[in-house]
């Protein structure tokens, strides 16, 4: 008989998928949003 | 464990690929800033992977997957505290450093500061060469002690002949080339280490059941794998965390990692640098921490966790595939090495012979006092390796915390603010510098929190104080404006 499984918190899914995508997305919205921006004199 | 002659075809092909890259940038090498910048025209992604290479030992391939394989996720907390380091880094400092790097012509850290305040007693360099040398000094011989023991794990060779065979060949390639190797170098062992650590994860994963089945796994092993606390309560916890998040803090100090801002072609190579090493970091941190976390299911006695990357790499790839694994740690450690020899150099041709002393002025003989320092540092740094061995991954956080707090408070604020004096950065090196000392040394670190943080604040707090007393005494900073080019 396989032992009662234990629950995974909620924040470890949090901790392991959504912040290293927040990362990116918030790399790539940078790149989007600063495109056309600031140029060298 | 015996050697399979592929590995052994792909490791030497890696060496040949760097050797052949040094001989490369030595035909481009012509000037003291392309010897110390690659005449200040790299691209967006060179910028980006060779700087987050070099910023990533040994200690993420093996340091790091070896803590996660221990500690379960809670160890992963690393991941978002580098990060925000590179958040840091890439978006407020690399773009003002580039841009008031090039304006004043600064080739190095210790260079950019003395020219921004004024040196005329050489107070500003001899402080910053001095804290280089004593933290990178020490990082670069343990960074030869991981390529000792690396080459000895992938090719059986032996301890001495490893460290000898991988610390000539860095030697050679970053005194041909300089910089430009440097970063052509460490690019390739970027690319090759993100590779092996999008692979491996993956691979791990498949063989596990899956994300799911992987965090059910190691629950039904001990709970506390899978939680973000590890177990750990109260000011324990606090510790842990502040730790690992705290590391992060220690990016815009490191002079090896932020020349390669300096050395970047233009605002829009920074912008484009911005995304590809956010990805990178992303991909690497987390790429160890599966890894890690993975790696306690498929090998769940090992003696040491660190040796987790390279026995799996044997056990389940094709020796060709397994050749290149080893490779990325190779160049985990490789990049790392030759990026703090040539810093090191640097500091000493540079700041020292070129700018203290007035010797070497004209190019050729600055290249050949580069060279010769690289020759002569690199030795001395095998000579130290040969005698002592030390775990990796603490020795390197003592180093990184000395740097971190000594440059990066100083740096992030002189190129923000116009409060800082001179007086106040030769300050805020040596409180950041000091307190890591004073810190590790009493022990705090493992009782209270890691040094760093108290050292970095300690440091932007003692460099604004120090600046605010003899601000009317001593001239502002004599850059036209803080973080935005001259009117």
């Amino acid at each position: 008989m396989n032992p009662t499984p234990v629950p995974i918190p909620w924040e470890t899914h949090l901790f392991l998928l959504a912040i290293p995508l927040a990362f990116v997305a918030a790399a790539v919205l940078a790149f989007v949003l600063g495109r056309g921006g600031r140029r060298e004199p | 464990m015996s050697l399979d002659p592929t590995i052994l075809m792909v490791v030497c092909l890696y060496m040949g690929a760097l050797l052949y890259l040094g001989w490369l940038a030595c035909r481009r090498t012509r000037t003291c800033e392309d010897f110390y910048l690659a005449g200040r025209s790299l691209g967006s992604w060179i910028t980006a992977i060779s700087s987050t290479a070099s910023s990533e030992s040994g200690w993420v391939v093996l340091g790091a997957v070896g803590m996660v394989y221990s500690g379960g996720v809670s160890a992963l907390w690393f991941a978002p505290g580098c990060l925000i380091g590179y958040l840091i880094n890439l978006y407020w400092l690399a773009p003002r450093l580039r841009r008031e790097a090039a304006r004043q012509g600064s080739l190095t850290v210790p260079d950019f500061l003395a020219d921004r305040f004024g040196d005329p007693r050489h107070l500003i360099r001899i402080v910053g060469v001095t804290i280089i040398l004593l933290s990178l000094g020490g990082y670069l011989a343990a960074q030869m002690t991981a390529t000792g023991k690396a080459m000895d794990a992938i090719l059986n060779v032996g301890y001495v002949p490893g460290i000898l065979i991988g610390g000539v060949i860095i030697i050679v390639y970053t005194l041909l080339g300089g910089f430009t190797a440097v970063s052509f170098t460490d690019f390739l062992q970027g690319l090759i280490m993100v590779i092996a650590l999008l692979l491996m994860p993956i691979l791990v994963l498949a063989e596990v059941g899956g994300y799911d089945a992987l965090l059910a796994r190691l629950a039904a092993i001990d709970p506390n794998l899978v939680d973000l606390s590890g177990g750990k309560q109260g000011f324990a916890l606090f510790g842990l965390v502040t730790g690992l998040l705290g590391i992060g803090l220690g990016y815009p100090g490191q002079p090896h990692v932020i020349t390669r801002y300096m050395a970047a072609a233009s605002d829009e190579k920074i912008r484009q640098t911005q995304l590809i090493a956010m990805c990178w970091g992303v991909l690497v941190f987390y790429g160890a921490g599966f890894l890690g976390l993975g790696g306690r299911l498929l090998m769940p006695e090992l003696a040491d966790p660190e040796k987790l990357f390279p026995l799996l790499s044997r056990q389940m790839l094709h020796p060709l595939v397994a050749g290149v694994m080893l490779a990325a740690i190779l160049s985990a450690i490789m990049s790392t090495v030759s990026s703090q020899l040539l810093v090191c150099a640097s500091a000493v041709s540079r700041d020292v012979i070129g700018k203290i002393f007035k010797k070497a002025q004209d190019d050729r003989l600055a290249v050949l006092a580069g060279r010769v320092t690289v020759a002569a540092l690199g030795l001395l740094a095998i000579g130290v390796a040969l005698g002592e061995v030390r775990v990796v991954f603490w020795f390197v956080l003592f180093a990184w915390s000395g740097l971190g707090a000594a440059f990066g408070p100083v740096l992030l604020l002189s190129l923000s603010t116009r409060l800082l004096t001179r007086a106040g950065v030769v300050a805020g090196m040596l409180t950041g510098f000091g307190v890591t000392v004073a810190w590790k040394l009493t022990g705090l670190s493992d009782r209270l929190i890691y040094e760093l943080v108290p050292a970095f604040f300690g440091a932007a707090l003692a460099s604004v104080a120090v600046s605010l007393l003899t601000s009317k005494a001593t001239p502002p900073a004599t850059g036209a404006s803080p973080g935005s080019p001259p009117a």
